[in-house]
């Protein structure tokens, strides 16, 4: 017996968010297929935000911007995942006016693209439990561990970039999963991220000097990566990346 | 009171329990519109959800309450389905409902604002839609050709126009 | 399609490729809110489905052989219920030793798959035994393409009051799946009456019985309407694949270029039921040497059981991978001499009038193949700086496949044409599954009833058979039933109200009916000429290939095939566009993975990666029209030639670009499986 309910500050939703079988709704594109075939028991609780004022609500402050959990891809406070190249990469226009960029970290269901650019921007995750309140933790954490059930995401907080560019490698240019990416951005806060597969890790660099940001990317990458000719792939990536940080011409 | 939504100016009860999606709610209330996929890549299934291209497959049925939905029956752009007609654009046709949403969405927006879609913008307005039939083309030559002649048909349309 | 009081039905398959299967335990499932009846292989034991040899099980019996066979049906009161049912209902079986290795298939110890060998069908031509100097050996491959239609598969099957039961399903031959299901139910034909639905898209994917005697049984069981629909997951296992295809292929020639000799090794895995394999692997051989001439060859082409999930027809149906066997191989050769791939071509190419190398049939009826390749040389190759970060080539390719079903098959179309109250009604059991037949028959009466309003109207089995939707044979099977059926049906106008009628005079004969049907089958194919027609078509392809990634961007490709006339030339150039969207999908990205246990691992179509708006490039097509003096109107059958040498001339443009071999399509698909292993 699934009940939709429909919390209308944090705390409730974080009440309702805590109960066993609870499955928490923003933009729901990611979670309406796994409902429309899930084979495990459905859930409880379909828990819907969009009631939540806070939850739709951005801010800019100090050189960071916070989103709250409903903020859309497509919403121009989102823009800063994605640099000159604009958000075309991501999915498809019907899904960036839906998807939400809290909603596509946390999600266990979904290929988190906004990963690599949220670790380049040094991105923390806030939310909220209902019986300790709100907490923040870096993104690159949430990417591996994912946030712990029964826990609500509230918002994210991102360094504003001066520059930011994302160089993948994917079957199609468009709607097909990352399989090799290194993306960098630059100015406070900022630093860079490599994808390899499903792993998305962060790289603490600079991205003034072209070798040594080379080189930190590569040292990232052979954490997870042995194959020579992907690295070099991932190599050559991170020449790009500097590449196009530092050109003045157009993405 | 049970939550309805309005679908092509029909008032249709949106169940209160289960986790059926806006594509579920419609098919059970006899409004057939073409499942391809169901995780949001083929587009068969798009409909006007408060004015706005979307995949029904994608929306759970508790995000919609109140909203207002429009199918290809009461958004279809009249020039669109002729020129699709026209230039061989419907083979099996099974995307064509979904992709004559949202490239009649998109001609109103352009008419309204006094420009005319080219190939490459419908192309990108097509991300989302999958044709198997057809390689898009004449989609997207149907498409340019009914904005130029919405556009020049003067009256300029309306960019939120539906028959409802 | 829906009907009040209507069950639902779902499938339940087996989780592993080969098994022995002990039954199914339905305890759990009957006890879900809704559940009506569980049925499996022990209510209907030995009975089988195929097309051309009957070895399919309705339901896995005793036996699972591929991963994804049915092995047995939920019947529920709502499609929530009957999948609530599948996820419960246990199936006991036991995994045995999988056959996964095409090339292993017929070793001694192989397990057997078919019921007889591991052999489905194997075709074998010598001819001559020159060899010259220059040795090019290379080994091919092409994957597991899905026909990926839009619509994924339904139906509903409805019990009559007079004992008939009524199915309406989206199918390319309602008359052979009619045959088939009678057969494998034990019905009497008169029992089941086949309707087609609206078709969303075939390709090849709707030839062989999917829901269909599943969905018959349930409603045979209930008495009840029952309606069954797959998810897009089922369908990506539910219907047959094309024949995944390694070829060993060896061709020499002499210092000049000329080629001398082709000897070919070609396994096609046909999976775990033979559905049309024997008929693709036929084409595979006949058009292995593409339109080249050589002193001598030795060809064999074999297509065999495994515990894959079945091959079976898509659009091209063998001529794809042949086209990509032989033009990759000149290729090839042209890279060993040193010498332009399109001047090399020119050296070898037969002219009209030549026996074909494998079938030695003379090729005629056509365009010439030199006349092909400079038309598809025409035009203007995108002159767009290539971004700094990728590399530009340009290949070419050339396709042969036949039309029709040829091989002196029975081949037949059945048209009624009737007048009356002025107006002209066409009687058709076609398949309209997009690619226009209707039009298409529609033009063809009212050329000769000019004036007079034209519907065809669509007939169920009750009506004689057009033949399927297949082999690119409708325009001549149903088009020349057509016209044979309007043309005796204009000289009785002629007749009544003399040559020179008017629409209104017709229109004045009031409801008296002028009816004339007619079943056409021609022209006739023999051994010595196996095909009644060909189709000749060429792709030139120009990409970018990015250096770091190797990620292709289609930029162009030139379409171009002889169609004999354009009936609806529209339609023609429609076919043309479409078809070279879908070679270009082959040629990337489309394939149904299996892994190393022989489960398929696509679930959808974030996997099974279509090509979008964006990755089709500019397709520019170009309809030649060499009139066919055997056909009506001189038209041939064209929808198979674009997805022909599609795939090949994109593969042959990467090599361009990279310098790579590019042995294997999909490529990116094919890199990136060798990578992660």
């Amino acid at each position: 017996m699934t009940v939709d309910v429909y919390p209308s500050t944090w705390s409730e939703a974080a009440a309702h968010a805590g109960t066993a079988g609870a499955v928490v709704i923003a933009g729901g594109t990611g979670v309406q297929p796994w409902l429309s075939v899930r084979t495990d028991p459905p859930p409880t609780a379909l828990v819907h935000l969009a009631r939540v004022p806070e939850a739709r609500q951005w801010d800019r402050a100090d050189g960071t911007v916070t989103l709250g959990s409903l903020v859309t891809v497509d919403n121009l406070a989102a823009a800063i995942c994605f640099g000159t190249e604009g958000a075309g990469w991501f999915a498809t226009p019907a899904v960036r006016r839906r998807a939400t960029v809290v909603g596509n970290v946390v999600s266990a269901l979904g290929p988190r693209e906004l990963g690599a650019p949220l670790l380049a921007l040094g991105a923390r995750l806030h939310g909220r439990t209902d019986a300790s309140g709100p907490w923040t933790r870096p993104v690159a954490e949430i990417l591996c561990d994912g946030i712990p059930a029964g826990h609500l995401a509230t918002g994210v907080t991102a360094n504003i970039p001066e520059r930011l560019v994302y160089q993948r490698m994917s079957a199609r240019r468009r709607l097909s999963r990352v399989e090799l990416g290194v993306c960098g951005a630059q100015g406070p806060g900022c630093g860079a991220a490599v994808v390899i597969g499903a792993s998305m890790l962060p790289v603490e660099t600079g991205v003034g000097r072209g070798d040594e940001f080379v080189a930190a990317i590569r040292t990232q990458a052979m954490t997870v990566l042995r194959d020579p000719g992907r690295l070099a792939t991932v190599t050559e990536l991170a020449a790009r990346v500097h590449r196009d940080l530092h050109t003045r011409s157009e993405t | 009171m049970k939550p309805t939504i309005d679908v092509d100016g029909v008032e249709v009860g949106l169940p209160t329990e289960g986790a059926s999606s806006l594509w579920d709610v419609l098919d059970n209330n006899g409004i057939r519109i073409p499942m391809g996929c169901g995780t949001g890549h083929c587009g068969a299934c798009t409909v006007l959800l408060d004015d706005t291209p979307t995949p029904s497959c994608l929306v759970p049925k508790g995000s919609v309450r109140g909203a207002r939905i429009r199918t290809a029956a009461s958004s279809a752009l009249p020039a669109l389905v002729d020129a699709m007609a026209r230039e061989g654009a419907v083979q099996c046709g099974f995307c064509s409902p979904g992709v004559v949403v949202t490239l009649s969405w998109a001609i109103r927006l352009a008419v309204a604002r006094h420009r005319c879609l080219d190939a490459d913008e419908v192309r990108e307005l097509l991300i989302g839609h999958l044709c198997r039939c057809t390689g898009y083309q004449a989609i997207v030559t149907a498409t340019v050709s009914a904005c130029r002649n919405e556009l020049a048909s003067g009256d300029g349309g309306d960019a939120s126009a539906t028959r409802s | 399609m829906h009907t009040a009081g209507e069950l639902h039905a779902v499938t339940v398959r087996s989780p592993t490729a080969s098994a022995v299967l002990f039954g199914v335990d339905s305890t759990e499932a009957m006890r879900q809110p809704g559940a009506v009846a569980v049925l499996s292989g022990s209510d209907i034991p030995g009975r089988r489905l195929g097309s051309k040899s009957v070895d399919q099980p309705v339901f896995a019996d005793g036996v699972v052989r591929y991963h994804g066979e049915p092995v047995a049906l939920v019947i529920a009161e709502s499609a929530r219920s009957a999948h609530d049912m599948a996820r419960s209902l246990r199936i006991d079986l036991t995994p045995t030793s999988a056959l996964l290795d095409p090339a292993a298939a017929l070793d001694p110890d192989a397990p057997g798959v078919g019921p007889d060998s591991n052999l489905v069908a194997r075709h074998h031509t010598r001819r001559g035994a020159r060899r010259g100097e220059i040795v090019i050996r290379r080994r091919w491959r092409t994957g597991r393409q899905d026909a990926a239609f839009l619509a994924p598969e339904a139906a509903l099957a409805q019990p009559h009051p007079d004992g008939t039961v009524h199915l309406t399903v989206a199918t390319q031959d309602i008359h052979a799946d009619h045959a088939q299901i009678t057969r494998a139910l034990g019905l009497d034909p008169e029992q089941l009456v086949v309707h087609n639905s609206g078709i969303g898209g075939a390709f090849g994917g709707r030839e062989d019985i999917t829901l269909h005697a599943h969905v018959v049984l349930a409603a045979l069981h209930t008495g009840r309407p029952v309606r069954m629909a797959y998810s897009r997951r089922e369908s990506l296992t539910g219907h047959p694949s094309r024949h995944p295809m390694v070829s060993d292929v060896e061709l020499t020639c002499l210092p000049d270029g000329r080629f001398v000799s082709l000897t070919t090794r070609t396994v096609l895995d046909g999976g775990a039921y033979a559905s049309t394999s024997a008929p693709v692997s036929a084409i595979v051989h006949d058009f292995t040497a593409g339109m080249y001439r050589f002193d001598a060859v030795d060809i064999d082409t074999r297509v065999v059981y495994t515990n894959h999930p079945p091959a079976g027809a898509m659009r091209g149906f063998g001529a794809t991978q042949a086209c990509f066997l032989i033009e990759s191989t000149v290729d090839a050769a042209a890279a060993v001499l040193d010498v332009d791939p399109v001047e090399l071509r020119r050296r070898n190419l037969l002219h009209c009038g030549e026996p074909l190398a494998v079938t030695g049939q003379v090729l005629d009826g056509c365009v010439d193949p030199h006349d092909l390749l400079d038309a598809v040389l025409t035009g203007i190759v995108c002159d767009a700086v290539p971004h700094p970060d990728r590399r530009r080539g340009t290949g070419v390719a050339l396709g042969i496949k036949s039309a029709g079903l040829g091989h002196g098959k029975a081949d037949p179309a059945t048209v009624a044409v009737t007048v009356s109250g002025g107006q002209v009604q066409v009687h058709t059991s076609a398949a309209e599954v997009g690619q226009g037949v209707t039009d298409t028959v529609r033009r063809i009466v009212g050329a000769q009833l000019p004036g007079l309003p034209v519907t065809v109207v669509a007939m169920p089995t009750t009506f004689p058979t057009a033949g399927g939707s297949k082999a690119s044979r409708q325009t001549m099977a149903t088009g020349g039933a057509a016209h044979r059926a309007a043309a005796e049906v204009r000289s009785q106008l002629d007749a009544a109200l003399g040559a020179g009628w008017t629409p209104a005079m017709v229109v004045d004969l009031g409801s008296r009916a002028i009816v004339h049907q007619v079943t056409y089958d021609g022209p006739q194919t023999s051994p010595q000429q196996p095909h009644k027609a060909f189709q000749l078509v060429a792709h030139r392809s120009t990409v970018d290939v990015d250096t770091a990634t190797g990620q292709i961007d289609v930029l162009q490709v030139v379409c171009v095939q002889d169609c004999g006339r354009a009936i609806d030339p529209v339609a023609v150039q429609e076919q043309l566009v479409g078809g070279t969207a879908q070679g270009i999908g082959f040629a990337l990205w489309e394939e149904r993975r299996v892994d190393a246990d022989g489960v398929q691992t696509t679930t959808g179509f974030g996997d099974y990666l279509l090509p979008t708006s964006v990755d089709v490039g500019e397709v520019i097509a170009l309809v030649l029209e060499v009139p066919h003096p055997g056909l009506t109107w001189g038209a041939k059958g064209i929808g198979e030639g674009p997805l022909v040498s599609s795939p090949a001339a994109v593969a042959a443009a990467v090599r361009a670009a990279t310098g790579q071999p590019v042995a294997a399509i999909p490529i990116w698909t094919d890199a990136h499986q060798r990578a992660a292993s």
